[in-house]
């Protein structure tokens, strides 16, 4: 027992003599080669927070330091060391560091103006690195984010064209604008990003960052509204061994499913419904205006051309055809993606470079459809001088594409939608003629005129189209960063980028456009107003752009205690987007590119079938836009004793808005936050939690609109039918227009458990945009009125304001350490909108409340702004099958009373079209060398409408929908049957009073297996030396698992002809 | 370089980027987009022919007719429901769809109130008077014929002793779009189209490179026909004759290629009858694929009468399509034409007693339309025979021009010349007898809603 107290005495007496000591410590860092000195390592006494920075020899001095602290040495593109104070004698110690490219300590934040660490940020981020982007394989870098961003989402329920993949709406936390752009905002490399972001080589980025709050993105102040996408691409760094990074991989995309658009009717149904129609006499015959197939067949049957057995074989044949099987197999195929990507990296004390280069072959999964993408990247750094850096960057990139494929809905005929028993190959296996824009009769008769041949053959067509379009692009980045004092530098910075356009059209003669405009102005005594040879279209646009930036940053650690960082800066920049009219050469020869532009474009021909026309002239329009912006800016942070932090950030910034008087043309935005270390405090002592942090922000961001004006404006053009100048009226101007601005406040607790098992993050924030831009409703006496939803003279005005709010979770977990080892890390993301303000004048029509695809329901306040309405549903009329609406409590089927009388209120609130509840669960096992990530999706709380028989397009020639099979045809129908009966008068508000109603709403929940990662690493040496190799294979789009609408519709898709289609990705990525 | 310099150096430079911000951010954004200001602005905004002359007002009395007919079932598939409704004279029209008529009809009035307030603004002086005078009349013009359009399908019939009670259409003079519309009196509307027109008349220019521009002869044309359509023949023929001296003639239907698809040529373009090019939009329900003109018109053509070939022929499957439109296309032509005037001359010399005057117009215009050889002079001393003569020859001329609504509308007001009109689709019947008050169009609903008009009582 003695002895025990003694020796804890004696330890205790230790410990107070070694705290004591006061020692100074000296140390020298080199990099492992033992020579060259590592400069401007920054180093840390872990406890006291004693902080210093290598000099140019390497050296470095603390002093003051106890003998049980640890220092910290850091510096980027070096594995951090922790050294206990204790090694540090009397002499000077020499460390040697690890360069590392690979692994980066501590996460540092991109905001675009500066680079901070994570614990120096007071606002909200989602940090994607570089193992993250590379799970998937696709070749656009903002594809890679998709369902691993937190807080990011991509909505695509208003797509409805055939490549159901095609651009999403991004949506950082929600939306916070109505008609203004709501895309986030993208930077590369410190600039906004004008180009085209399919032009980055994905392989050549580093990693992204998210600004998702005021304090966050405000540094980006007007055009931060919406969030900003900050891409960071590679760079060498110093003291870094020369490396090589080779990635190779493919993606398979399979074929369409097209039989999943159940828009669609079977051949049989189709033909009864032409032939009802037949009957009836609803087919006006004229000589040219083209009809279905069957429907000549009919004719020629019942004017006795073709026998009743001929009649009777063709039918059979034609039941069963299936346009979609023919389609599947010869205007689809297998999509290929190659990828290739080099580079190398390297750096010394005084520079560093890094190189690369891609290559990608991309066969779409449509046929002739293709892509190849280069580029070239390089960027170094010297030093010159220890206080100077120069840096140089420079991308080029080159897309080719060739669009001569063609889609199921491109065979759509004129004036009405592809008959279902269309055959691209007729029986004896020969490419076959479908009906396009003239009847069978009248193609036929051309030929016995003399005229060329004027039939449309899809499949010769897509052999014989040669479209291509070029797009290049140039990005020259550079910069001078110079030290002046210690602690603050200035930064010079300077971005060209250059976009070059190029469409090429050649129709030579064999394609249908050539014939079809020979033919077309052929006179009536044969003479050819277009000579029969090539049309040559080629047009071609350009984007310049100059980014200027001058900025100060400054830096001090005072007393130990208290930090200061802090930047101002100004930006000026410049966009020119400018396009000429292009060429459209006649009788065009490729061989000696030559052809005749010599006519009389003013005389008006005669036109076949009808009408008279002029030679379709060369276009004349050019287009020059430019877009010019000024901003100054800053951005402070004061932190004390590593616990508190208080940021400040604001920025004004100005525009040549056009039509704005010159105090509108600025605005000023702002942004202040703060953050508390608790697990700093002295009181704090739960040991389970060693990290916890919280932090607050609120502040103001922006959007621009650059197309509304305060005066009248008008536009320029030449007039078709003159061939004068002439104007058209685009604004009368509203001289009371102000900038939108989105007010967000955030709040977020991040924490870490013991050994880091658990850590995450928990965001609630809430947004204000307030003088949302938007279209009145105005009385169209004024002149003012809207066509299909869109109104040529602009009357917008500051009408809303929309209200957001949601809750951002992330989770990290460690679920195993060790030999088999799982991660896990889960995103939930709430989100909501409201409108709290509408000023516009109360729509007149009750239709403006369900709008067409892609655009939004009048705004209501009190709801959200996706909302989506629909209609009471009374059930089917058993006498007749109609649907029953209610006019005062009244059964009726006088539906345009119905919809007259309805008022806003009336109709059923169903909920909003975008997921209001969302998130991932990513897993990733490893085993050795194998390792496996599988990320379920899942969306929640919201709707979409399930399109069904819309009788008024059906009976106009329409395709139809397999909801017409099970319609109600009997009394008694309407027990079980929900769809209303086929009617004899084609009533749309009839149709309507069914499709929207409550019954088509279907809830949009979902989860989903989105991809599976499987991957293999080859250590070094194992293969090859000094070779570490990764294979790995990706599949993406796997399927639902689960969906609470029973009509097999894919929620994402509601509108789409056919659901992405399964990819698998196969590559392979070395190091050297 | 000290790195104090440095820093000097970099602070000018920030200083010249302040300095220049004014300049720098004055830069126009888009090339095409302009402040109008000039006067080629505003005749620009004129010359948009897409706007001014390709949209006229006509649509729903070129669908009310009965000049054609279409099938039940190609009316039983038709969409929309101002074209259902208008087709069969129903009280209501547009079910919550908006009215193309009356929107194309004010956009032009909006172009002529900017154009009109934009001359305010530049000083006329001697050189550019001239141009500042006809591009005045030339919104003058617009703003009229707009005017005239929309109360021939929104109003009653002009009558002296109860215009002043009755509902004219908004008369809007000025571009702010903040202004709330209210209905004007019949009386205004016609005092306000006729004392523009009469200024436009001073204004115009005597002759236009292009038929889609007003002249002088134009401005008097519409005179004409305002003043006919009110009744007030002296002044109707007084402008009629003004006009018909201004040049132009009758097309000698003999010399031209009856048979062709289109026996005019296109735009107006060296058609010496045409004096103001306009035209109406095609709705479905007239397209070619549901026209069938109404044999009953048709049978109004004697065998001699060369506008049967001109205006007329049979498609394949037996419905008889309308080609001879001044348009020299598909698309009817509603603008302003000597053929006419000549009839407007002589419907007014039989109204004011000239007979024979009017029958020695009536004879120059038959001698242009029938065979050669076929036509002889009528004597008579008959006013009402030959008036009904030259109504009848009104009928056939200006087949689809868009006037034969306004027509009824004044005709019906005189016993004699009183028709109801009948349609049938299959066994269902409809008809619209004299002075029914669905003559008169409701007002568009979402105009109602939005700008709280007084509604048409149908």
């Amino acid at each position: 027992m003695e002895i025990n107290i003694k020796s804890v005495i004696c330890c205790l007496l230790f410990l107070f003599f070694t705290n004591q000591l006061n020692a100074q410590i000296n140390g020298k860092l080199v990099l492992v080669d033992r020579n060259t000195p590592i400069i401007d390592a920054s180093i840390s006494s872990v406890k006291q927070n004693k902080q210093t920075k290598s000099n140019s020899s390497g050296n470095f001095t603390l002093s003051g330091i106890f003998k049980n602290d640890t220092l910290k040495i850091t510096h980027l593109g070096f594995r951090s060391l922790l050294i206990p104070a204790s090694r540090f004698l009397s002499d000077t110690l020499e460390i040697f560091l690890e360069a590392d490219v690979n692994i980066i300590d501590e996460v540092l934040i991109e905001t675009g103006y500066q680079s901070i660490s994570e614990e120096r940020a007071t606002g909200s981020f989602t940090f994607i690195n570089n193992d993250l982007l590379n799970r998937s394989a696709s070749s656009d870098i903002i594809s890679r984010l998709e369902n691993v961003t937190n807080g990011l989402s991509f909505n695509r329920s208003s797509t409805n064209y055939e490549e159901s993949i095609g651009k999403p709406e991004l949506r950082v936390r929600g939306i916070s604008s109505i008609y203004s752009d709501t895309s986030p905002l993208i930077v590369v490399d410190n600039f906004p990003y004008d180009g085209n972001i399919e032009d980055i080589n994905p392989n050549d980025v580093d990693n992204i960052t998210i600004l998702k709050d005021a304090s966050a993105a405000s540094i980006w102040g007007a055009r931060a509204g919406n969030g900003v996408i900050v891409i960071k691409t590679k760079k060498g760094s110093i003291y870094q061994k020369n490396s090589v990074q080779f990635n190779a991989n493919s993606t398979i995309t399979s074929k369409p499913n097209l039989f999943y658009n159940q828009s669609f009717l079977p051949s049989e149904i189709k033909m009864e419904i032409e032939e009802g129609l037949f009957d009836k006499g609803a087919y006006s015959e004229q000589d040219h205006t083209p009809i279905p197939e069957y429907i000549e067949l009919l004719i020629a049957k019942r004017d006795g051309g073709i026998s009743e057995d001929y009649f009777h074989a063709r039918k059979n044949e034609m039941i069963q055809q299936d346009i979609r099987k023919d389609s599947e197999k010869h205007l689809y195929n297998l999509g290929i993606n190659q990828q290739y990507a080099l580079n190398l990296s390297g750096g010394d004390r005084t520079y560093t470079y890094y190189l690369s280069g891609s290559y990608d072959n991309q066969q779409f999964s449509i046929k002739k459809n293709k892509n190849k993408r280069y580029t070239l990247a390089s960027f170094s750094t010297i030093k010159p001088y220890e206080t100077l850096k120069i840096s140089i960057g420079l991308n080029l990139n080159q897309i080719e594409s060739k669009n001569n494929g063609l889609t199921i809905s491109s065979l759509n005929p004129t004036g009405f939608d592809l008959s279902p028993y269309t055959r691209l190959l007729n029986s004896n296996g020969e490419t076959n003629n479908i009906v396009k824009n003239y009847r069978f009769l009248y193609t036929e008769k051309a030929k016995e005129e003399g005229l060329l041949d004027w039939s449309f053959n899809p499949l010769n067509e897509i052999n014989q189209s040669n479209k291509t379009s070029t797009l290049s692009g140039i990005r020259i980045n550079t910069s001078i960063e110079q030290k002046i004092l210690n602690g603050l530098d200035i930064a010079l910075r300077y971005q060209y980028h250059h976009n070059n356009g190029n469409e090429r059209k050649l129709f030579n003669e064999e394609t249908y456009h050539t014939r079809d405009l020979v033919n077309r102005f052929t006179q009536s005594d044969g003479t050819k107003i277009i000579p029969y040879g090539s049309i040559l279209e080629n047009s071609k646009y350009q984007t310049n752009s100059h980014f200027g930036r001058i900025q100060l940053d400054y830096q001090e650690v005072l007393e130990g205690k208290h930090s200061i960082k802090g930047l101002i800066g100004s930006e000026i920049r410049q966009e020119v987007n400018s396009s000429n009219p292009g060429i459209r050469l006649f009788n065009y020869d490729d061989e000696i590119i030559n052809g005749l532009t010599l006519f009389n474009y003013q005389q008006f021909y005669a036109q076949r079938p009808q009408g008279v026309a002029r030679i379709p002239a060369p276009p004349n329009q050019s287009t020059y836009k430019i877009d010019r912006f000024l901003s100054y800016y800053l951005n402070t942070s004061y932190q004390y004793n590593r616990k508190y932090l208080l940021s400040l950030s604001s920025r004004w910034d100005a525009s040549n808005l056009f039509g704005v008087k010159a105090n509108q043309k600025g605005v000023p935005l702002w942004s202040l936050g703060g953050s508390w270390t608790i697990n700093e405090e002295g009181f704090y002592k739960i040991e389970w939690l060693p990290y916890i942090r919280t932090k607050f922000t609120f502040g103001y961001n922006g959007n621009v609109n650059k197309t509304v004006s305060t005066m009248p404006i008008v536009i320029y053009q030449t007039d078709n039918y003159t061939g004068l100048r002439s104007a058209s009226l685009r604004s009368t101007g509203n001289p009371g227009l102000i900038w939108e601005k989105v007010r967000i406040m955030n709040a977020g607790i991040d924490f870490g458990f013991k050994n880091n098992r658990l850590t995450g993050s928990i965001e609630v924030y809430r947004k204000k945009a307030s003088d949302l831009i938007g279209y009145d409703n105005i009385d169209p006496t004024t002149g003012i009125f809207s066509a299909n939803g869109r109104y040529e003279i602009d009357n917008r005005i500051n009408y809303a304001n929309l209200n957001g709010r949601g809750i951002d979770l992330e989770f990290n977990s460690k679920n195993l350490e060790g030999y088999f080892s799982w991660y896990s890390t889960i995103f939930i993301n709430l989100v909501n909108n409201k409108v709290t303000k509408y000023m516009a004048e109360e729509s007149p029509s009750i239709l403006s409340f369900f709008p067409t695809t892609g655009n939004s329901a009048t705004p209501f306040v009190g709801r959200s702004l996706d909302v989506i309405y629909s209609l009471p549903w009374g059930g089917l009329n058993s006498e007749n099958g109609d649907p029953v609406v209610y006019i005062n409590g009244d059964k009726s089927s006088n539906y345009a009373d119905y919809f007259n009388s309805l008022s806003p209120i009336e109709l059923i609130n169903s909920g909003v079209t975008i997921p209001t509840r969302y998130g991932s669960i990513i897993n990733t096992f490893s085993w050795k060398s194998f390792s496996a990530s599988v990320n379920v999706t899942w969306k929640g709380g919201y709707k979409f409408r399930r399109p069904s028989i819309d009788y008024s397009l059906l009976l106009n020639g329409g395709s139809g929908h397999m909801d017409y099979l099970n319609r109600w045809r009997e009394s008694g129908d309407e027990q079980h049957i929900q769809i209303p009966s086929e009617p004899n008068i084609v009533n749309v508000l009839r149709d309507r009073a069914y499709l929207f109603s409550e019954q088509l709403i279907e809830k949009g929940n979902h989860i989903r297996l989105q991809d599976i990662n499987i991957s293999y690493n080859i250590k070094k040496g194992l293969l090859l030396p000094n070779a570490s190799i990764r294979i790995f294979s990706y599949l993406n789009n796997l399927g639902i698992l689960w969906r609470a609408n029973k009509h097999g519709i894919d929620p994402d898709y509601p509108l789409a002809s056919y659901p992405p289609s399964l990819t698998a990705s196969f590559g392979i990525t070395a190091n050297f | 370089m000290s790195n104090f310099n440095i820093l000097i150096l970099y602070l000018l430079l920030a200083l010249f980027l302040i300095g220049c911000q004014k300049e720098f951010l004055n830069f126009k954004s888009n090339k095409t987009n302009v402040i109008p200001i000039s006067l080629m602005d505003y005749e620009s905004l004129l010359d948009n022919s897409n706007i001014m002359n390709y949209s006229s007002s006509h649509e729903l009395a070129q669908i009310s007719t009965d000049e054609y007919l279409i099938e039940e079932e190609q009316w039983n598939l038709l969409s929309s429901p101002m074209e259902k409704n208008a087709y069969v004279w129903n009280k209501e029209i547009f079910e919550g769809v908006d009215c193309p008529d009356w929107n194309n009809a004010y956009r032009r009035i909006l172009y002529a109130n900017i154009v009109l307030e934009g001359l305010n603004n530049i000083e006329k002086d001697n050189a550019n008077k001239e141009k500042w005078n006809t591009i005045k009349g030339r919104a003058l013009f617009f703003r009229s014929i707009s005017f005239f359009e929309l109360s021939q399908l929104f109003c009653d019939v002009y009558e002296v002793h109860t215009a002043q009670e009755k509902l004219g259409i908004p008369l809007r003079l000025e571009s702010d779009i903040n202004l709330i519309s209210t209905r004007s009196t019949l009386k205004e509307t016609y005092d306000q189209i006729i004392k523009d027109l009469n200024l436009a008349s001073k204004l115009l220019s005597d002759f236009e490179p292009i038929k889609q521009r007003p002249t002088k002869q134009a401005a008097n044309s519409l005179l004409a026909r305002v003043f006919l359509q009110i009744g007030s023949y002296k002044e109707a023929l007084l402008h009629a004759n003004i006009a018909l001296e201004m040049g132009g003639r009758l097309i000698d239907y003999n010399t031209i290629d009856v048979n062709a698809r289109y026996p005019f040529p296109p735009q107006g373009i060296n058609n010496p009858e045409v004096i103001f090019l306009s035209r109406v939009g095609t709705n479905s329900i007239i397209n070619s694929l549901r026209f069938n003109a109404n044999r009953n018109f048709f049978d109004h053509y004697s065998d001699n009468d060369l506008r049967k070939e001109a205006f007329f022929y049979e498609n394949i499957d037996g419905r008889l399509f309308f080609k001879g439109s001044y348009n020299g296309e598909y698309h009817c032509f509603t603008g302003l034409a000597f053929d006419e005037l000549v009839l407007i001359s002589a419907e007014c010399l039989v109204r004011v007693g000239e007979n024979k005057k009017a029958l020695e117009k009536l004879f120059v215009f038959q001698k242009n339309r029938y065979k050669s050889g076929s036509v002889k002079e009528i004597e008579s001393d008959d006013s009402e025979f030959i008036l009904k003569i030259i109504l009848e020859e009104r009928l056939k001329e200006l087949y689809r021009r868009g006037l034969y609504w306004g027509d009824l509308k004044r005709l019906n007001k005189e016993e004699r010349f009183k028709r109801t009109l009948v349609r049938n689709l299959k066994d269902r019947r409809y008809e619209l007898p004299p002075l029914d008050a669905r003559y008169i169009f409701p007002i568009p609903d979402d105009v109602i809603k939005l700008g709280k008009l007084e509604q048409n009582v149908r």
